[in-house]
């Protein structure tokens, strides 16, 4: 017995899993694309090689596979920041990656079309144009987890950051593959709507010129009564000067988002969410009611 | 055995029902919070014939009547075995520590042959050690969930109250270790053992309660709600926390698999002190064969009907027993004077 216990312990000494593999046998990726038109088509630019050409194949298994083969590397895509979709794909490849594959939860999606996109792609600086962009107030929080969450919902709809001129835009991207972009001034509203956070400066133009105004926090209180959906938004300023003139602002944006989503059939606000804790069963063809009120302190 | 602590009965315990709750498939309802609240006072409630039993009274009754150790090696066997089912079910790939899904559970009972090996009192040594790694690790998940949170999706609700409850129940079977533990704790039993009971219900709280607030409509994609919240979990934007939960997830399962097979033992010891040395292997060996044929909601169900038995109707005919004896002696004593 005694023999049997010291070479189990040997025998572990074997199993440090540092004697098979080096660092120059993986390809980490710092962005993946797909396009599904016909067969799927996988892209990837990773960190040492740049961009490597894509591979086609009926599944992500065999994609992988291909990619593997072509670049000579055991492919690790836990540390992508990017993921590129187009309006060909469904989400499904990409839910693959989440959980099978190790994709962060928080890789950005973009919504663009990855053949184009990897012809000359500038990762590092779109990756930080959203994340500052985000943090800035000037588009809202978007990421995998949260287009997945959003896409298997009743109205199948996904909130996307698109490559627009100056900033990120957004476009509500349906299952079925077709998109609707938001205007600017939806899109501010849609960060108001979903945003729980703050701590940036916004200009506001008043008859007295352009004047800055800082956002200390933001947070959205949802709630249903007979029947009807109220949303209210709370920003704290911190200052009693231009919160009319925010409150107004932002109640305008906030109408413009709400209109622009129900227009698209689509629920990126937690629709479903509310109706269902209310004992509603939501359907997708039921007309729905939202009342918008602003509160700046 | 050696006596042990009582803060080394509580980590042992919860170690082993950690296990379970991680691999609980299903976990994402509102009515399910309340259910699980309500398990966790029913089994503070089948708790307290045990711990009234006088001190050393399972291995008086063992000694007694061996088809009542057998009963009990049988069902830790099977606990021990859904262990196992459940790895191989539930694991996701990535929580692996080695490629292939019997590979990992050969190499996992290895490790459980060895820790078992040095007997209960060191895995109950080891257990706060297990239980700091693994606070830390959930404080990460935490951390990581709570970035995602949507608190306007908790809601009460009373669905799912009575499947969850059941569900709990058959997820405990570390609850028959109880009688067998408690006996060789110092003092504080009761307190170690509601201790237990409380940190466990609240860990599968906390998880239910990460699953709707952050998985959201994720949650139901994938079957198991802990793997799908480490795969959301990432707080850390240049480093993954795979790791972290790679850890746990083996260390968890090795303190599950090691407790039953350290109970095995310790029974298959007072029964027949020459089975000491084989009952381990044997013991891992007989857990991985009905792991192999059984899922786990077989083993699941023998576990749900076997637990009252073992935990409530033998403990509390023995503490009748045992105080209508103590009636008997006094009236004895009470006609000697």
């Amino acid at each position: 017995m005694k023999f049997l216990k010291i070479s189990i312990s040997c025998f572990f000494l074997l199993l440090t899993g540092c004697s098979t593999e080096t660092i120059s046998d993986r390809l980490y990726t710092q962005a993946v694309g797909l396009s599904c038109d016909g067969k799927l088509s996988f892209y990837t630019e990773d960190f040492n090689q740049g961009i490597n050409p894509p591979v086609e194949g009926i599944s992500i298994a065999e994609v992988l596979r291909q990619e593997e083969a072509l670049n000579g590397g055991k492919i690790f895509i836990g540390h992508t920041e990017l993921l590129c979709l187009d309006g060909t794909c469904t989400l499904n490849p990409a839910e693959e990656l989440l959980f099978e594959k190790g994709l962060s939860p928080a890789c950005k999606v973009l919504y663009a079309k990855p053949e184009e996109y990897f012809q000359n792609p500038d990762n590092i600086s779109v990756i930080h144009m959203i994340r500052m962009s985000e943090q800035n107030g000037l588009l809202c929080r978007t990421d995998l987890a949260t287009a997945l969450s959003e896409w298997h919902g009743i109205w199948k709809t996904a909130l996307l950051p698109v490559q627009k001129e100056n900033v990120p835009g957004l476009v509500l991207l349906h299952k079925d593959g077709h998109c609707t972009e938001l205007s600017d001034f939806a899109g501010k509203g849609m960060y108001w709507l979903r945003q729980n956070t703050g701590n940036f400066t916004m200009t506001l133009q008043t008859p007295e010129g352009e004047q800055d105004l800082l956002i200390k926090n933001c947070r959205t209180e949802k709630r249903m009564e007979n029947g009807e959906l109220y949303y209210h938004v709370i920003i704290r300023t911190g200052t009693q000067k231009l919160n009319q003139t925010l409150q107004r602002l932002v109640e305008k944006q906030c109408q413009a988002a709400v209109h622009e989503m129900l227009a698209a059939r689509a629920d990126v606000i937690g629709i479903q969410d509310l109706l269902e804790n209310s004992g509603i069963r939501p359907e997708a063809n039921m007309p729905l009611k939202i009342q918008l009120s602003v509160t700046v302190q | 055995m050696n006596k042990i602590h009582n803060h080394q009965l509580t980590a042992i315990l919860f170690l082993s029902g950690a296990w379970s709750v991680i691999c609980i498939p299903s976990l994402y309802g509102n009515g399910q919070i309340s259910g699980t609240f309500a398990a966790c006072l029913i089994q503070i409630l089948c708790c307290l014939p045990m711990l009234a039993l006088r001190t050393g009274t399972f291995s008086n009754q063992i000694q007694k009547h061996k088809s009542l150790g057998i009963l009990y090696i049988l069902f830790f066997l099977i606990c021990g075995a859904n262990g196992f089912s459940q790895l191989w079910e539930a694991a996701p790939p990535q929580l692996l520590p080695a490629s292939g899904k019997l590979t990992a559970a050969v190499l996992i009972a290895l490790t459980c042959f060895y820790t078992s090996s040095a007997g209960l009192r060191a895995t109950a040594r080891a257990a706060p050690i297990v239980m700091s790694i693994f606070i830390i690790s959930l404080l990460v998940l935490i951390l990581g969930a709570w970035n995602r949170a949507d608190l306007s999706r908790i809601a009460f609700r009373t669905t799912d109250f009575l499947p969850s409850i059941r569900t709990y129940f058959s997820l405990s079977g570390e609850l028959a270790a109880v009688w067998i533990l408690s006996d060789t704790v110092r003092n504080h039993k009761n307190a170690a053992v509601n201790s237990y009971l409380i940190a466990k219900a609240a860990f599968c709280i906390l998880i239910l309660f990460f699953s709707i607030t952050s998985g959201g409509r994720l949650i139901h994609l994938n079957g198991y709600p802990f793997f799908t919240l480490t795969a959301l979990s990432q707080p850390l934007q240049g480093q993954r926390a795979d790791a972290l939960y790679i850890l746990v997830f083996v260390m968890l399962h090795i303190m599950h698999t090691t407790l039953q097979t350290g109970l095995i033992e310790h029974i298959a010891e007072q029964m027949y002190p020459i089975a000491e040395k084989w009952s381990a292997p044997v013991s891992l060996i007989f857990m991985l064969i009905p792991a192999y044929f059984f899922k786990s909601a077989v083993l699941e169900n023998m576990i749900f009907y076997s637990l009252p038995v073992l935990i409530l109707l033998i403990p509390l005919s023995l503490r009748i027993r045992q105080f209508m004896q103590s009636i008997h002696k006094k009236e004895f004593t009470h006609e000697i004077s």
